[in-house]
């Protein structure tokens, strides 16, 4: 399924970097390297999302943002930036992009992130009561979790775990994303805190028995799906 | 620049008149000069008036006391009372004078236009018969019941001399007093003048460079010294910083190059082979070294903008003991597989202003030091201490020996045990900004089950 996405990207090879993944990966990427320009595709255009660059000539990242916003386009936003302090973050969020990603980043992440802000985009406000993906069933309701007929009993946090990656299932989603979506922290935590968490559930939902449910994604994180 | 604020026309008079020194002076000129017209004012007429009472007594006195002969003895009585005392009193005046004018007796050739009878005392000069020149008399003049007329006087010369030294006394005080007060409102303006220059020259000296030099304190605890105090705060401030920078700027340099040094080494053995194998493991060690850089950069620039106190205002109140449960819950599976536990005793919920995103990576890295440098179990609990907010990670190691506290605090510090393992040596350095972020500091404690981190932080609003 391939998208439209509009990257705005002064530097050239950073820009070479992205295109070059979103071929890749069936995507259509269009580049331009200045936020006048950026701006002007971007009302324009009907794309799927946009990567845009914070610092840019002509036209700031966020301003470009915040003229986007006003025009009542919704267009999913990833920033792109190298200010990685916490505070520099908050700034880029509140200004209304959807994600932000600090310099440098590898592509998976990316694209994970893209993937997300897109369907998130996509997907209605119907509430959801039961999450499903191969043989593996949650119901929110009950708060219960079964692989098959088998019943799988949960910790509160495996369960908030399981949930997230069920309600990205098929999607690669890093091990920032799940720090963030799952505890709430942006820190770096250093070590494989987030690797020994997914193994255990792992070991709880794929039995011996069973196919694999989860896929680790190398160089990125982990995937969801039959 | 001061400069700036003077219009470039201004001429050279404007330009001084401009100078606080000039207008000090003269404002303190003006405040003597009305001060003393005052007084000089003042005293001259209390003097006048002093002198007056007592010259127009006489003469009234000695004119009632001729008008109550005439009244009781009769008229030729009043002639001789007259004669007598024109004789007897060389310094008076006297004249008696019919309806017409004429003179009946007295040592005046005639009544004198400028005095009338209507009023109680008066003062006139007056030529006596016999006199050269004018005299002043203090004059006391009255209308009899048959239409004569009487005027009795008395010199006043001493009086007027009495005034005339009290009033130049006072002028020369005056004029004396204005070269004292030009003199004392230059001493005042140089003794301002001194502690500003002072603290100019201070100024200026840390701004071409003297980062250690400061404003002489003289503890008087007056506004100069309190502006002196302040400006050595803001002085050392501002060296603090330059240090912290020269600390960044200079560990960075060292700590950079030798990662970036393996870095170059592996790439060039790399280019000289043809083997995939080899390939993909430079890159995969490559890539790693460029990661733990990163990291390394970001901790380094996020200490700084701790310790220039960036940040502050996103702290919002959040309950400590749920969020030890938070961390401890995100670590607890990597220390049960590495067969270490973790245990979290926060009994108190307390809600403090913290920073969340901060303190969440203080802990962090205070429990995978813990991990990586300690042994056996890993607590984390919370207190309180002296009105503080007391988080702890206990573990059942060794800890940092009391005598290399100093060194594990220092930024890129590591020590010996830890050059084997990964990391920049930002861990500890991180933890103790942010405890002083909040307030507060980092504590060691050495226990005979093992060694405590102790992080106090502020819990007022």
């Amino acid at each position: 399924m391939g998208r439209k996405i509009l990257l705005v990207e002064d530097d050239r090879t950073t820009a070479d970097f992205i295109l070059k993944g979103l071929a890749e990966h069936g995507h259509v990427g269009d580049h331009c390297d200045n936020g006048r320009d950026g701006l002007f595709m971007a009302t324009d255009g009907g794309y799927d999302a946009i990567i845009l660059d914070r610092m840019l000539p002509g036209m700031d990242g966020l301003a470009l943002l915040g003229a986007l916003r006003a025009a009542a386009i919704e267009t999913p936003v990833i920033l792109l930036s190298a200010l990685a302090s916490v505070e520099d973050r908050v700034t880029g969020l509140t200004a209304g992009s959807d994600d932000y990603l600090v310099k440098p980043f590898a592509f998976a992440e990316l694209l994970a992130r893209l993937e997300l802000v897109m369907r998130r985009r996509g997907s209605g406000t119907a509430v959801e009561t039961v999450l499903a993906c191969g043989t593996l069933r949650m119901d929110l309701l009950r708060r219960e979790v079964r692989r098959g007929a088998q019943a799988i009993d949960l910790q509160p946090r495996e369960f908030r775990l399981l949930e997230y990656l069920l309600r990205h299932a098929g999607q690669v989603v890093t091990r920032t994303m799940l720090l963030e979506g799952v505890w709430d922290y942006h820190f770096d935590p250093g070590t494989n805190v987030i690797d020994v968490h997914i193994s255990r559930l792992r070991r709880k939902i794929d039995g011996a028995d069973e196919r694999p449910l989860i896929h680790t994604v190398r160089g990125a994180g982990y995937r969801l799906g039959e | 620049m001061s400069s700036e604020a003077i219009p470039p026309r201004a001429g050279r008079w404007t330009r001084r008149l401009r100078s606080s020194h000039i207008r000090f002076i003269g404002l303190i000129l003006l405040l003597e000069l009305l001060f003393g017209g005052a007084l000089l004012l003042s005293i001259t007429q209390l003097v006048r008036a002093d002198l007056d009472a007592a010259d127009s007594a006489i003469a009234i006195g000695a004119r009632d006391t001729l008008l109550a002969i005439a009244r009781e003895q009769g008229d030729s009585s009043l002639m001789s009372a007259v004669v007598a005392r024109m004789n007897d009193d060389e310094d008076g005046v006297m004249l008696l004078v019919d309806r017409a004018g004429r003179r009946i007796a007295g040592n005046l050739a005639a009544w004198p236009p400028t005095v009338s009878t209507g009023e109680r005392w008066t003062k006139a000069m007056l030529y006596r018969i016999g006199d050269s020149a004018p005299v002043p008399f203090g004059i006391a003049a009255a209308r009899l019941p048959d239409g004569r007329r009487l005027l009795v006087g008395e010199r006043t010369d001493e009086s007027d001399q009495i005034r005339r030294t009290v009033e130049g006394a006072l002028l020369t005080a005056l004029l004396l007093a204005l070269p004292l007060a030009i003199v004392g409102a230059w001493l005042a303006v140089h003794i301002i003048d001194r502690r500003i220059a002072h603290i100019a020259a201070t100024a200026a000296g840390v701004g071409a460079g003297d980062i250690d030099r400061r404003v002489l304190l003289d503890g008087s605890g007056d506004s100069f010294d309190m502006l002196a105090r302040a400006i050595n705060a803001m002085l050392d401030r501002i060296g603090d910083l330059l240090a912290e920078l020269r600390m960044v700027t200079d560990s960075l340099a060292h700590d950079l190059r030798s990662p970036l040094t393996r870095m170059r080494a592996r790439i060039d053995r790399a280019m000289e082979t043809d083997d995939p194998a080899l390939l993909r493991a430079t890159i995969d060690g490559v890539s790693r070294e460029a990661d733990a850089l990163l990291a390394m950069l970001a901790s380094a620039l996020e200490i700084s903008r701790m310790e220039a106190g960036i940040g502050r205002d996103r702290m919002a109140p959040t309950d400590l003991g749920a969020m030890l449960a938070d961390i401890g819950d995100l670590y607890e599976p990597l220390m049960e597989e590495q067969a270490r536990g973790l245990e979290v005793a926060a009994p108190v919920s307390m809600k403090v202003p913290v920073h969340r995103e901060l303190l969440g990576q203080a802990l962090s890295n205070l429990i995978d030091n813990a991990l990586k440098y300690g042994a056996g179990r890993v607590t984390l609990s919370l207190r309180t201490e002296a009105g503080m907010a007391m988080l702890c990670v206990a573990d059942e190691g060794a800890g940092i020996p009391q005598a290399r506290e100093a060194e594990a605090l220092r930024r890129f510090g590591r020590l010996d045990s830890a050059r084997g393992i990964a990391g920049a040596g930002l861990g500890l350095p991180l933890v103790a900004a942010v405890a002083r972020m909040h307030g507060g500091r980092l504590r060691f404690a050495r226990r005979d089950d093992g060694f405590v981190v102790e992080m106090l932080i502020a819990t007022g609003g």
